[in-house]
């Protein structure tokens, strides 16, 4: 299985961390491309067509729930993981309510390739 | 910082910036005061109209007079809500709508006519809920206990009949007004505890994501620095990104550390002569030699005065109006920095040709936690803390600061400090050109 995987942060160090990571893990999983915000993922993810979203919370502009909200009124079936430093229930809560099917702490990066195949599947 | 629509610059220093509007705890009213003051009007004339003629059988004996009187006042009082709009006068107007109807409904229940007691209870209650403003029904409940509670706190005090029906007005109005007043003062004290821990959970959010971001990017890269196979220049790009972490953490914690000294008052700094124009060349061939930045252009005068201060200060607010101007640009947009002398002080001007900040931010951008009060499409993510810790600084050291912003067209902000008199420095004037950045700084 196949799984592109763009990844929504503000930090560059994050992103090539996550990149790394995804890199890492290899066997099907490849990182389709990269945005600094919810706006520039909004842009790109049509043309990118990622299997999944990598999204971060606090980002200048729209936050990540805010984004995950208007892609998922664009694109009904997009899969969206939550990767944000603070995660409290209300967070998790809202981010579910919006649609995101996986809310990780920033601090469980390691788990995102078995994240991402996880969801990729229940979803196959 | 949010981008914006507004034509005009805006130039706010923060000693005069507007105040910050604050959210109203009033539920919106959905009548206009002409007309609330026009129902209130009827409902009380209406009342007396039914009350004077009845006067006798409704009230106790020995009450008669006293209903009278009240009546005959909420009547002038009715007539007046009838061509003044109800927020001019609303509080008198529901006093005397609460006496009124409350005095007729003890008259009532004293006469014991339970059969129009209990209807006339309704019509209060109806008169409360429906036909006024929602606030309003909450100010009436204390008001309307107050009311009710004064006949039987006179008849407790022994007093006589006559001496009871000319303090009934008043001391329903003091009892009123004191319970209306804890209640008041409740709510605020419910309010800003509600404010208080809002702004509690966002500060929790805002420093986990402060500090464990770079956190979470020095673990991981020093987990990958195990491989074996990763190339020199790989280790070298790993370890330096970790180094720029680990020195965000550093600064991170240390304007938390100054902004408590702020809060607490002990926030010292010296004040020596020293070479502002040598800082900002300094920080510029800093932000080249570590960070790849070669966009920034420092321009001095060529007699500049010494300015007088603490230098490690200055460096760390020009540090900060820099590292903001980087992340709020393009990268290959040019950054200006202007060190001229006038009047006995030196004025320092960063300009970056960002989006520039939307009028409506603009009042809050020197205040602490800045970027937490932020909202809207386009609000900034950090502490909030850096621009509150410059003006702190600027200040502290008798030198103003503001900005000039134009959205869409990019903002500058401007500080100055007090000059060492009689010193001065000579400076070539105009320093290195632009071209683009490798990567941005943040925003503190």
């Amino acid at each position: 299985m196949h799984v592109g995987t763009l990844i929504v942060d503000d930090e560059e160090d994050i992103r090539t961390l996550v990149r790394l990571v995804i890199d890492a893990a290899n066997k099907g999983l490849f990182v389709a491309g990269e945005a600094t915000s919810g706006e520039e993922a909004l842009d790109e993810i049509d043309k990118l067509d990622p299997s999944v979203v990598v999204l971060d919370e606090r980002m200048p502009g729209l936050t990540g729930v805010e984004t995950a909200a208007k892609m998922l009124e664009r694109r009904p079936g997009q899969l969206i993981v939550m990767c944000s430093a603070y995660l409290d229930a209300e967070l998790r809560e809202r981010a579910e309510a919006a649609g995101v099917k996986v809310c990780l702490a920033k601090t469980e990066f390691r788990r995102i390739p078995e994240v991402l195949r996880e969801v990729a599947a229940a979803s196959a | 910082m949010k981008l914006g629509t507004r034509k005009a610059s805006t130039v706010v220093h923060p000693s005069v910036s507007a105040p910050q509007s604050s959210a109203s705890d009033d539920p919106p009213e959905t009548l206009s005061p002409r007309v609330v003051g026009r129902i209130l009007a009827v409902v009380v004339a209406a009342s007396t109209c039914f009350v004077l003629p009845l006067a006798p059988m409704l009230a106790a004996p020995g009450q008669v007079t006293a209903l009278r009187i009240n009546t005959v006042a909420a009547l002038d009082l009715a007539i007046l809500g009838w061509f003044v709009p109800w927020d001019r006068h609303r509080r008198a107007m529901t006093w005397l709508a609460v006496i009124v109807l409350g005095h007729t409904a003890m008259s009532i229940y004293v006469a014991e006519r339970v059969e129009v007691f209990v209807p006339f209870l309704l019509f209060i209650f109806v008169f409360v809920g429906l036909a006024l403003p929602r606030w309003t029904s909450v100010a009436l409940l204390p008001l309307a206990v107050a009311t009710y509670a004064a006949p039987v706190l006179l008849r407790g005090l022994g007093t006589s009949e006559a001496l009871r029906a000319a303090l009934y007005v008043p001391t329903a109005v003091v009892a009123g007004e004191a319970i209306s007043w804890l209640a008041h003062r409740l709510r605020g004290t419910e309010a800003g505890l509600v404010r208080l821990d809002r702004l509690k959970n966002e500060f929790i959010a805002m420093v986990a994501h402060d500090v464990r971001t770079p956190m979470t990017v020095i673990s991981g890269f020093t987990e990958t620095l195990r491989d074996e196979n990763l190339s020199s220049d790989e280790r070298r790009t790993f370890l330096d990104t970790i180094l720029r972490n680990t020195k965000r953490c550093t600064e991170f914690v240390e304007n938390l550390l100054q902004f408590a000294r702020i809060e607490v008052g002990e926030f010292h700094q010296s004040s020596r002569p020293f070479d502002l124009a040598d800082v900002a060349h300094r920080l510029r061939a800093e932000l080249e030699a570590v960070h790849g930045l070669d966009k920034v252009t420092v321009r001095t005068d060529a007699d500049l005065p010494l300015a007088l201060g603490d230098e490690t200060r200055h460096w760390q607010v020009l540090a900060n109006l820099l590292s903001n101007a980087v992340k709020f640009s393009a990268p290959d947009e040019p950054i200006l920095v202007d060190i001229t002398g006038a009047d006995g002080a030196i004025q320092v001007a960063v300009r970056d040709r960002g989006p520039g900040i939307s009028e409506d931010e603009v009042p809050k951008l020197f205040q602490k936690f800045a970027s937490m009060r932020s909202s809207g499409p386009n609000r900034a993510v950090g502490t909030g803390l850096g621009l509150y810790i410059c003006r702190k600084i600027v200040e502290a050291g008798g030198g103003l600061m503001w900005v000039d912003t134009r959205p869409g067209r990019g903002s500058t902000f401007f500080y100055t400090v007090p000059t060492a008199s009689g010193a001065t420095t000579t400076h070539p004037a105009g320093h290195n050109g632009g071209t683009k950045a490798k990567r941005s700084l943040r925003r503190n």
